[in-house]
């Protein structure tokens, strides 16, 4: 029977289920170097310069990671119209992402609101490309 | 561009998901092919044209 063929859903491909796991594992290296780096900053263990720079830095290798995965994924996804929805969900969150954080700037400019610190940019990305995901595939649905 | 996917795909009483399996894309991709709301590729275009037996040409017409 023709339309008992089961759907075959984009998180059984090989191509998603590669890039969940590299991402499952930047963001645990992200946690993993993020969480020692800021307790020795608290507790004042971080080394003198240079290697302080190095340690400040440390963070931010995972979240270099995070953008290496996504372009990787996007050359992997076999499936064209999938990738053209995963390219709108990025650019989407990339757009969210630069129109709150200069909408925050100028509030702290201009209004008073309490300055943010830079790092929590990726933080707010990952919920936005969350967001932006969500929608592109709201959209899509049929 | 129109598309006569829908048409063909009943003919062979194939479902949305019948069709996405033969071409290795998700149901949603033969969807929005279907629907018009995407092009597809002149490679996917060739696969689609292959599955059905038929020039593209006669699947995919300007308009």
């Amino acid at each position: 029977m023709a339309h008992a063929t089961p759907t075959r859903s984009i998180m059984s491909k090989p191509s998603w289920r590669r890039y969940m796991l590299r991402f499952s594992a930047a963001m645990a290296a992200y946690v993993a170097v993020l969480v020692p780096v800021d307790y020795a900053a608290r507790h004042g263990l971080l080394p003198p310069a240079p290697w302080l720079y190095l340690a400040a830095l440390a963070p931010a290798i995972p979240v270099a990671l995070v953008v290496l995965i996504v372009l990787r994924y996007l050359q992997e996804e076999e499936d064209e119209y999938q990738r053209m929805l995963a390219i709108r969900a990025y650019i989407s969150a990339a757009g969210l992402t630069l129109t709150i954080c200069t909408g925050w700037g100028f509030l702290q400019d201009f209004a008073g609101l309490p300055q943010i610190s830079l790092h929590h940019v990726f933080v707010l990305f990952c919920v936005c490309q969350g967001v932006a995901t969500g929608w592109v595939k709201w959209r899509a649905r049929g | 561009m129109k598309n006569r996917l829908k048409v063909l795909r009943a003919e062979r009483d194939w479902s949305q998901a019948d069709l996405a399996l033969r071409l290795d894309v998700s149901r949603q991709s033969v969807n929005a092919i279907e629907t018009g709301k995407y092009d597809p590729s002149l490679p996917l275009a060739f696969k689609i044209a292959q599955v059905f037996g038929l020039p593209i040409e006669a699947i995919f017409q300007e308009g």
